[in-house]
């Protein structure tokens, strides 16, 4: 599972890792058997813990109901003083934000290389945060770059420039976050009398993208090698201190390749039972 | 374990609980401890049944920790 195969890098940025359910132990215990984690998972039968951290979902599940007891499902990023340092909850639920995304947005590699590409003005090198996810499951696409000498590229909210920006092409299977930008440096550029946003020297920017998770990948699952591939431009603009280019684009893709959904149950005498009414 | 979670979209046996269509009057965002502000003190059992708690499962940095809907269905 995704945790798990994260934990080592998260190790090596001191972090632990935990994962809590309103599961009881027996569960935890066959889950974690069959599913080969070694991580704690913590059981919260009555809900006290996810009570604690108020995210108790009561809305979707009144008291009653099988599922009644669960959280709105989300992870935090604690410091070792207590203290939340991030914190992750999707507006639906089964979109996943992911451990490897955390770990890329926090500037972790290893990542998975897509296309290296050199212009005149710089070199772009694309890669993500994972190879494969799951229907809901979120992947950081990343573009670093690197602006040869004296070069700068305008960064949003530029005026007279075109700004960098990163325009994904729609697809059915894909929710496209934002884009995210470092901050910029203003540049001032003297025979103009203007000061401007731009980046120069090695800059990073991220985009997040979700494997729609209430779309159907059932057709898509029964080929031989399922693959979201996505598809976009990169447009921008590059100026040295001297020479102005033209605006431009450029193609990116990435390939995903899509996990099958795990259908397996506990075994049927530890599973939750729905409360008799 | 997301991976089961994300079965729960589909239709099993067991009378499966409602999907949500998210509760629209719900931000995400504004659930549970802010980013700054400390977590409760919390303790639990582990899937040994060990009992655990922050100290127990933090690192030299801190604790990533998960809450999810449910390791069963």
């Amino acid at each position: 599972m995704e945790l798990e195969s994260q934990r080592d890098a998260l190790k090596r940025r001191g972090l632990g890792l935990a994962a809590v359910s309103y599961d009881s132990v027996a569960i935890l215990k066959d889950f974690a058997t069959r599913k080969k984690i070694a991580f704690p998972l913590l059981s919260d039968p009555e809900s006290r813990v996810i009570r604690a951290f108020g995210i108790l979902n009561e809305a979707d599940y009144p008291p009653g109901q099988l599922a009644h007891g669960v959280p709105y499902p989300g992870t935090f990023v604690i410091d070792a003083q207590a203290v939340v340092r991030y914190k992750f909850f999707e507006k639906t639920y089964i979109e996943r934000w992911t451990a490897a995304s955390f770990l890329t947005l926090a500037g972790e590699t290893p990542l998975v290389s897509a296309q290296d590409t050199s212009t005149a003005t710089f070199v772009l090198r694309t890669a993500s945060s994972s190879r494969e996810a799951a229907p809901g499951q979120r992947v950081t696409l990343v573009l670093d770059f690197e602006m040869k000498p004296t070069m700068h590229a305008y960064a949003p909210g530029v005026h007279g420039y075109r700004s960098l920006r990163l325009r994904l092409d729609p697809q059915p299977l894909l929710t496209v976050h934002e884009t995210a930008f470092p901050a910029p440096h203003p540049y001032h550029f003297a025979p103009l009398h203007e000061t401007v946003p731009i980046f120069e020297g090695r800059f990073r920017i991220t985009q997040d993208v979700t494997l729609a998770g209430g779309r159907d990948f059932t057709e898509l699952l029964k080929t031989a090698d399922p693959t979201v591939t996505v598809t976009g431009t990169l447009e921008y603009q590059v100026c040295s201190d001297r020479v102005c280019y033209a605006p431009a684009a450029l193609p990116v893709h990435w390939t995903i390749s899509v996990l099958p959904l795990d259908r397996e149950r506990s075994p049927e005498a530890i599973r939750h039972q729905a409360a008799k009414p | 374990m997301f991976l089961a979670l994300a079965s729960l979209m589909l239709a099993m046996a067991q009378s499966p609980p409602p999907a949500p269509t998210g509760s629209p009057s719900v931000d995400p965002a504004s659930l549970g401890p802010a980013v700054g502000q400390p977590i409760p003190l919390f303790e639990a059992h582990d899937q040994d049944g060990r009992p655990r708690d922050f100290a127990s499962l933090a690192g030299p940095s801190g604790l990533m920790l998960v809450f999810f809907r449910s390791a069963d269905w």
